[in-house]
Parts: structure tokens; C-alpha cells; sequence
């Protein structure tokens, strides 16, 4: 029998999430994708910056950052034709996984990655992004374009399965629309987008699907476009209902998009039926998709607007050999595709990769080997030469098919103007590319000159301000947001003072027209304007009333840098009176909630901060502000819970490992909080706190400093520390949140007295009944032995519920900080107690009174300054000391104190009457 | 009896939607691609009757 080869089925779907399909799987309407998910992983996949598909479909065939790859937007400048064209695999500038496995001997087929034309001549089938495109009616003939399948010889069979949709009938199309035969098919181009969308997706399954069955293959990468064009064109027809959708067009339309996600279901179903069990398959989306309350009403008049309604979140999933079943896995990025697809096939991850391996997936993870560089690897790798050249005139319907989506305007006649603005798009989106990465200095060069070119430009004016803020220097920041305000007024001004000279041409036309009426019409000028700007003109008044007065995104920016320069009451002010769009409330509320925190205000702040998450429960920002403010109120498992929850939506994000490790410190959970302040000063080592909470918790745990000093030697991003997470998880879900009432004091201090108190105000003692009254206690112990073993093993702790539980001083400080405790603490003369006890164990004869005295004393005091401490250092404790000779005294008086301090109606008639004078004996 | 053949046109159009004949991939395009030429087909000859 042949060695068990490792294979790999890579399926891509464009802006799928979780938030549709989790509802669908529910319903029973995604059986194959259920099936993957139960025999294998799956969590939510986070997108880089900028939100544009093509460079991060290329991310995750590469493995690395846009600036690396070199796929930064959706056109390029030609120079054979002076225009541009749509982005090529020509310029990506990196092997991509197919490449490397090429390179290493692997057949390796590819269908519609984008981009990925022309198709590269890699060791199997390549099928080009160009491929599903029909350029013709269906009348016409439509050939593929040059360069659409490698090898060549594939070419006749690929041509033979597209589906056109021309090709689609009534049965394909009712599912998605049942009453389609009510639209005017002719006219509503929402319907030829919709059969143009479903033929696409057909399309690329049918030639991945007969290239899986007649090619001998070790990887198999496939991408579908469909789910996210079916959300551009759809979305907002999903249910609920938007405001501002036609009842007719939401009744229409609102089945497509959950039957987009359908059909996909059932395609994958038949791929999947098509693998061996060697295969590892990997479902990943590139983002996802806004489809509920957090759908962008309008989209702002930009390029590549639709970005707007992509979601930080994908999906990502796995199953196969080796992978885990049916368990949830976090923190998983684009970038760590290609790292993980290359530890499975066995061959080292580069260095110079900006992913990991996601190891979380595996039930045992491999060994991680890496190399400097595959770049540096000489040899065939099935890239294109770099000279190769682009028919033009073929890229043409590729270029169209942008346009009908709204990721670009229609190119510009003028090619220098075209390419003028397609270099300003790729420099704008590199920008934000080193925006999000923390690489400020270059993103600031970038944008500087575009500003230098486009001084008016909103988009670059707010992010040079955002590049000037994290580089503190504010004062440029600031100027920046009243420049843009004031371009943005100026432009409006400069757009009513044009309109008004259009309408006054064209009345001077009209007055022309009428005074030559019946003349001769030699002499009058014509000026007809289209329809948009005749409709500008008509409402020239409304628009001149309506000039914008109110900047509430950029007031929101403003705030932020505020907050930033530690002003928390100016930026506050300016918040309060923000008014703003519902899909910035977020934004506004979580910059409300860092004011408070600020301020010092945390319960005000744990409230807005909530506010936010009943709104969207993934805003990271709010999630970790809410773990600040929880933990700055002492309230530490729910802090834990929320930086969990943080960390969760955004591993890398020290800050948030931080107070992690903060909120687990303060639990006295020293190896979980030693593990976070790591993840911490892994992803940044200059959090000087985390090292300060690390050389506290090695003072009081010497044996966790080996630990971390294994952990920070290896200094390296790409260790997958999260799979603490799932520790971390595990360990509240053991920790549950509760209340418990105490009892304590030194033996012999009058505590099985204050038990007997209790009981009889009504509270049930928490005893096993193994200790039995005797002639030192006589009315009985009220103890349990499980907990005299609380600096061994806390478990039964979980146990005690609404029941008093009475544990002696010294075991008070291996309470678990997981419990918000209520103790009654008896005080006793500490020479009466000695005295009490030295009786007690002459009476038991359990030891020399001679040898005991003597140091009793010293340690009891001693006891007494740790409590106190421990007190004041845990706020999840609140104590209540009693003296023992007062209660004796004034019984009613005491009994009413506890009662109080319980915050309970306890019987206190009876506690007065259990209270036995006569048991006061080992008086000093 | 004998055993379906499940590349056989028939069985495929017939088991499936046309919708799932989409979704089973390349054999479904090609099963429903035969069975269009081959009404057309009938269809041309009776137009000619």
C-alpha cells in the first residue's frame, strides 16, 4: 500500500458569514456545511485592511500583506494601451501556495481565484478569474479569452461546461424569486444581474467539479464570487425589511440572498462527495457581510463604496485527517491559510510570511519548520515570466463586469486620466494598508503626496489626520479635521455657485429661445443638461438651504484624538452634543464609554459600553472597554469574560491580553495570567505593565518565572498561543459567578457561636455533621471537613451555595477570587482565645501545653495583618468584624449589626436567644 | 433488475431539479445541456412535420 498522500481542498466563498448561515443550519437549509462543521473546526476568520477582495483573496494565497504581495485594488495602469486594465495575476509579486507546491512536485489545480489571469502554468489545471464571464448574448458566441485555462488542452471541455445565462430557465430562476414572472425582465437589470450571478457560480462548479474528477490532484483551490454579489445586489432586501425598501421590491427579492447561501450548500455537498478521506478541506471567506441592522443605509460617494458592507468577520472551517472534531477555534486571520495549508502538506512555512499556522486545528499539531524565504527557492514554480503581456481588448469585459458591481467608475475615455486615477486608487489603498499594520511613517509619506495632488480629497485628508494621530502628533491631527471641514463646506459652495451659473445659462438659453421664437434659430446657443444635473438645478433652493453645518464623523474623529491627548471632559462635550447616523452610534458610544473610563467613572462606562454590544455584540471596541470598567470595579470574572470576548474578534491586540492578564492576576489565576501577559509582550513587548503584574505574580509563584522566560525567548508572532483561550474558557465555565456568607475567626473566637447565631436567624449551615458537640462546644461545630482541605483543593466550594459556611482565619486566604465573599469575622482577646484553645487540646491531649503557648500568639497576629491585607486587596470581599464579648453583652444590638451587613431579614429574636453566657468561660 | 446507471442522462435529469442538475456540477451541466439539444431537436422536427 502507497504512503497516505496529505491533500488539501482550499474553497473559497467571497464574504460569507456566519450571522446568515448559522441561522440557516439551524433550519436545516445547509446540510453539507453542517456536516463539515460537526466532523471538523470552525470560527470566524478576521479580514485585513482595506476590505477589497482581490488583495485579500491574494493574502490568502500567500500568505503576506498586501505591500508584499504587490495586489493592492481592482484595476492597473496598461501600457500597451495606455489605459488600465483589470488587476492581474502578472502583478502579484510573490509565489502564491500553488506556486510552492508546484515548486515541491505537487499537482496543484486552481479554478477563478481572484485574480489569477491569465491562468499560470502551474503542475495541474489553472482556470482563470476571466473564465465565467459571458461577454455575448447568448445568441452570439462567446470564446474564452486567451489565457483563460493552462493547460491549453483543457480549454475545449472548460468552453463546454460554462453556463450562460441566457441558458437559464424559469426552474432555475423560481427558487430564488418565485414570483420573477411579475418582473419586467427587460428593463429591470436586477434580474439580469441575479441570472448573471447564478450562472457564474454554476459556471465555476462545473469546471472544478470535472477537473476534481479527471485530474489526479494533491491541492485543489476553488473560488466562488457568488455569495458576495448576491449580497451587493441583494442585501438590502433581506429580511427585516430595511426603511426606505419598497414593500414590492422586499417581497420580490428578500428569498435571494439565503438562497444564494442554499445553492452554495448544494454545491458543496456534490464537491465533497467528490474526496478521498486523506483530504483536508478548508471553507474560508475573505470578510463578511453586513445583513442585519448594521447594513449601510446610503454608501458614500467614493470608489469602492460597496467595501462598506463587507463585515470584519469571515468564516472559516476545516475537516480531515488529524482535525479536530466539532470544536470552535479563534483568532484565525487570511494570512494563516497558506502557513497552515503548507504544515499539513509537510513543507516549511516562510519566514517572511506574515501568518501563522493555525495549530489550533489539529488534534496534534505537527512541528512547525520554516524557511527565511520561498522567494529564495530557485526553480520552475508555475508563475508567469515578469515580462508577460495582457491582450487588452480581452481584459475589456473583466473591466465591465467591475464597473456593473460599483467596485470602480467607468473608466475614463482619456487613458492618462484612467490611469492617473486607478495609480491614486492603489496608492491610497497602500496607504491604509501600512495604516493598519502600525507602520505610520510610510502611510503618512503615501498620503502626503496624494494630498499633494488632491488637496481636497475628504478620504485622504481624515486618514492623514488618523496617521498624524497615532503618531501624537496631534496638533497636525486636529488641522487636518478643521481643513477637512472647511474643504468640504468650500466644495459645496463651489458646487452651488456652478449650479447657479448652469441654471442662469440655461434660462438665458430658454429667454434666447423665446425671443427668437418663430425666427430663425441661428445665434441661439444650446445647453441641455442631463438628467442629473436637471435635477440638480430644479432643486437648487433645497440644496442651498440644506449646506452642511454638522461634521459628526469627523466630530467623532476629533474626539478620538482628544481622548488620545488625555482630555477626556472636552471630548466628552463634544460627543454629548454629536448627532449621528445609527450605523455610527457604535462609534460615538464606545468613545463616550473611554471618556468615562477616563474619568474615572467605570460604572457609567460598563453601561454605555453594554449599550453598545445589545447594538453589535462583535464591536471589539466596546467589548474591551466593558472588560476595563469591569475590572476597574473590582469585578474580574466578568472582566476575564469580556477580554475574552475581545480577544476573541481580535487576537492581536495587546492591550487586550493585558487586562486579561490583569482581571486573571487579581483571581489569584497566576498560570493562566502569566500565559496572557506573554500573548501580551509577544504582540507588544513595550507594555511595561504586563512586565510589572509578571514580577508580582513570580514573587508570590517563583515556579511560573521558568515559564515565561520559555515563552519570551521565543519571540516570535507566529507561536499559537491561543489555544490558552479555550483553557481560559473551560476554566470560568468551571468558575461560575456567586455570592458566599463566611464565618471566620481565630479557633476558640467565638465562631461556632456565631453559626448557631445564624442558624437560628434562618440561614442553613453549610456542615457534614462529622464533628460532633463535645464538652468545648457543647451546642456543636457547625464545620465541614472538606473545607479544613481549602489550600488542597477548592472544589467543594461550588457547594456551598446560600448556605454559611465557616472556615477558619488562616484558610481565608485560599478563598478563590472566583466567589464575592460576605464575611462575619469574630474578634476575641487574643490572650482569651490562646487561653480557650490550650484548654481545648488539654482536654483532647493532643499536644504538650508547655511547647504551645509560646509562639501561638506571634503567628495569630501575624494572621490577623494578612487578613487585613487580603481584605483590602480583594474587593470582591466585604467584612464585617464582631467582638465576641459584645455579642455576649448586647446580643440584640449585635444580631441587628448582621443582620445589616447581610443585607437579610434574619430572625433576630432567636439569634439573641441561642447566645449562652454561660459557655463564656476562658475569660482573661 | 438492473442497476441504475447514475451517469446515464435520464437518470441524472430525472433525479434532479434543474437547479440541482447546477448543483451536481459538470455531470448535471452536461446531462441538462444533451437533454435541451435533444428537445430542441424534437422540437425542430416537428416544426418541419
Amino acid at each position: 500500500m502507497g504512503k497516505k498522500k496529505n491533500k488539501v481542498l482550499l474553497i473559497g466563498w467571497d464574504a460569507a458569514d456566519w450571522k446568515v448561515i448559522n441561522p440557516l443550519i439551524d433550519a436545516g437549509k445547509m446540510p453539507a456545511l453542517e456536516r463539515l462543521i460537526n466532523n471538523g473546526v470552525m470560527g470566524d476568520i478576521t479580514t485585513l485592511e482595506p476590505v477589497l477582495s482581490p488583495m485579500l483573496w491574494t493574502s490568502i494565497g500567500t500568505g503576506k500583506l498586501a505591500d508584499k504581495h504587490g495586489i493592492y485594488g481592482f484595476t492597473e495602469p496598461d501600457t500597451l494601451t495606455g489605459n488600465v486594465k483589470p488587476i492581474s495575476v502578472t502583478s502579484r509579486k510573490v509565489k502564491a501556495v500553488w506556486n510552492i507546491l508546484t515548486q515541491n512536485g505537487y499537482k496543484t489545480n486552481l479554478v477563478g481565484w481572484w485574480p489569477s489571469h491569465p491562468a499560470e502554468p502551474i503542475n495541474g489545471v489553472c482556470v482563470s478569474n476571466f473564465y465565467q464571464r459571458a461577454s455575448k448574448p447568448i445568441s452570439e458566441p462567446w470564446p474564452m479569452v486567451n489565457g483563460t485555462v493552462h493547460p491549453h488542452n483543457m480549454g475545449e471541455i472548460m468552453e463546454e461546461l460554462r453556463v450562460h445565462p441566457g441558458e437559464l430557465t424559469e426552474a432555475h430562476i423560481l427558487p430564488f424569486i418565485p414570483n420573477a414572472a411579475k418582473i419586467d425582465q427587460k428593463k429591470d437589470k436586477r434580474y439580469t444581474g441575479f441570472m448573471k450571478i447564478l450562472a457564474d457560480t454554476a459556471t465555476i462548479h462545473a469546471a472544478s467539479t470535472y477537473i476534481m474528477d479527471n485530474t489526479d490532484w494533491d491541492f485543489m483551490g476553488i473560488y466562488f464570487d457568488g455569495i458576495d454579489h448576491f449580497g451587493h445586489g441583494f442585501m438590502k432586501y433581506h429580511p427585516p425589511q430595511l426603511p426606505g425598501i419598497e414593500d414590492d421590491d422586499f417581497e420580490m427579492y428578500k428569498d435571494i440572498v439565503n438562497g444564494g447561501y442554499m445553492f452554495h450548500d448544494m454545491m458543496l455537498d456534490a464537491t465533497l462527495s467528490m474526496i478521498d478521506e486523506d483530504t483536508t478541506v478548508i471553507l474560508v471567506s475573505d470578510h463578511g457581510f453586513h445583513s442585519d441592522h448594521l447594513r449601510p443605509g446610503a454608501l458614500p460617494k467614493e470608489p469602492a463604496a460597496p467595501a462598506y458592507e463587507h463585515r470584519k468577520y469571515g468564516i472559516f472551517a476545516a475537516m480531515g485527517p488529524g482535525i479536530k472534531k466539532d470544536e470552535l477555534v479563534f483568532g484565525t486571520s487570511l494570512l494563516d491559510i497558506t502557513p497552515t495549508i503548507l504544515n499539513i502538506m509537510g513543507l516549511p512555512v516562510g519566514d517572511d510570511m506574515d501568518g501563522k499556522v493555525q495549530s489550533q486545528i489539529f488534534e496534534q499539531a505537527k512541528p512547525i519548520e520554516t524557511i527565511p524565504s520561498w522567494e529564495d527557492i530557485e526553480g520552475f514554480c508555475g508563475m508567469h515570466p515578469k515580462d508577460l503581456q495582457q491582450d487588452p481588448v480581452e481584459a475589456k469585459a473583466a473591466l465591465d463586469q467591475l464597473v456593473e458591481l460599483g467596485y470602480i467608475d467607468k473608466p475614463e475615455a482619456n487613458g492618462e486620466l484612467a490611469q492617473k486615477k486607478s495609480v491614486k486608487e492603489l496608492q491610497y489603498n497602500l496607504a491604509r494598508v501600512y495604516l493598519s499594520t502600525d507602520r505610520y511613517k510610510d502611510a503618512i509619506k503615501i498620503l502626503e503626496d496624494l494630498i499633494g495632488i488632491y488637496p481636497n480629497e475628504t478620504r485622504f485628508l481624515i486618514r492623514l489626520s488618523q496617521s498624524y494621530q497615532r503618531t501624537r502628533d496631534y496638533e497636525k491631527a486636529h488641522e487636518l479635521i478643521k481643513r477637512t471641514k472647511k474643504s468640504t463646506i468650500d466644495s459645496y459652495d463651489k458646487m452651488i455657485a456652478d449650479l447657479k451659473l448652469k441654471k442662469a445659462k440655461l434660462e438665458k438659453v430658454e429667454k434666447d429661445k423665446l425671443k427668437k421664437k418663430g425666427t430663425s434659430k441661428k445665434g441661439v446657443k444650446s445647453f441641455k443638461p442631463n438628467k442629473k444635473l436637471q435635477d440638480r438645478i430644479d432643486n437648487l433652493e433645497f440644496l442651498e438651504q440644506n449646506k452642511p453645518k454638522e461634521f459628526p464623523s469627523l466630530d467623532l474623529i476629533e474626539a478620538s484624538i482628544l481622548l488620545d491627548q488625555n482630555k477626556p471632559l472636552k471630548a466628552l462635550e463634544l460627543l454629548e452634543k454629536v448627532m449621528v447616523m445609527p450605523n455610527l452610534l457604535p462609534q460615538k458610544h464606545v468613545s463616550i464609554g473611554r471618556c468615562l473610563l477616563l474619568l474615572n467613572r467605570f460604572k457609567d462606562a460598563e453601561n454605555e459600553f453594554k449599550q453598545v454590544l445589545l447594538f453589535d455584540a462583535d464591536d471589539v471596541g466596546a467589548n474591551h472597554g466593558l472588560a476595563v470598567s469591569l475590572l476597574r470595579q473590582q469585578k474580574f470574572e466578568e472582566s476575564v469574560e469580556a477580554s475574552l470576548n475581545t480577544i476573541a474578534l481580535a487576537y492581536s491586540f495587546p492591550t487586550a491580553h493585558y487586562h486579561l492578564g490583569e482581571g486573571l492576576f487579581k483571581m489569584k489565576e497566576y498560570e493562566s495570567a502569566v500565559h496572557a501577559l506573554n500573548v501580551c509582550l509577544q504582540l507588544d513587548p513595550k507594555v511595561g505593565e504586563a512586565r510589572k503584574i509578571l514580577l508580582e505574580i513570580f514573587d508570590i509563584r517563583p515556579d511560573l518565572a521558568q515559564l515565561t522566560s520559555l515563552v519570551t525567548s521565543n519571540n516570535n508572532f507566529k507561536i499559537d498561543p491561543s489555544v490558552e483561550i479555550e483553557q481560559q474558557k473551560e476554566l470560568l465555565k468551571q468558575n461560575a459567578l456567586g455570592d458566599m456568607l463566611v464565618v471566620s475567626g481565630l479557633p476558640r473566637s467565638g465562631t461556632s457561636m456565631m453559626m448557631q447565631m445564624l442558624v437560628a436567624g434562618g440561614i442553613e449551615p453549610f456542615t457534614d455533621d462529622k464533628r460532633t458537640p463535645d464538652e468545648s462546644n457543647p451546642k456543636g461545630y457547625y464545620e465541614h471537613e472538606e473545607i479544613k482541605k481549602l489550600d488542597r483543593d477548592k472544589s467543594i466550594l461550588k457547594d456551598v451555595g446560600n448556605k454559611v459556611v465557616k472556615i477558619i482565619s488562616h484558610l481565608l486566604l485560599k478563598l478563590p477570587a472566583r466567589f464575592n465573599y460576605k464575611v462575619v469575622f469574630m474578634i476575641r482577646d487574643i490572650d482569651e482565645v490562646v487561653q480557650s484553645q490550650h484548654v481545648m487540646l488539654e482536654h483532647n491531649k493532643r499536644i504538650n501545653p508547655k511547647t504551645y503557648v509560646s509562639s501561638i500568639k506571634e503567628n495569630f497576629k501575624k494572621n490577623f495583618t494578612n487578613i487585613d491585607t487580603w481584605v483590602k486587596r480583594n474587593h470582591n470581599v466585604e467584612i464585617l468584624y464582631v467582638n465576641y464579648t459584645a455579642v455576649l453583652n448586647n446580643p440584640k444590638q449585635e444580631a441587628e449589626k448582621i443582620s445589616k451587613f447581610l443585607n437579610k431579614k434574619l430572625d433576630v429574636k432567636a439569634m439573641t436567644e441561642v447566645v449562652d453566657k454561660t459557655l463564656y468561660r476562658n475569660r482573661i | 433488475m438492473k442497476k441504475k446507471d447514475t451517469n446515464q442522462v435520464e437518470y441524472i435529469v430525472d433525479e434532479k431539479g434543474s437547479l440541482g442538475l447546477l448543483a451536481i456540477g459538470y455531470k448535471g451541466v452536461l446531462a441538462w445541456k444533451k437533454k435541451v439539444k435533444e428537445v430542441n431537436k424534437k422540437n425542430d422536427g416537428k416544426e418541419k412535420k
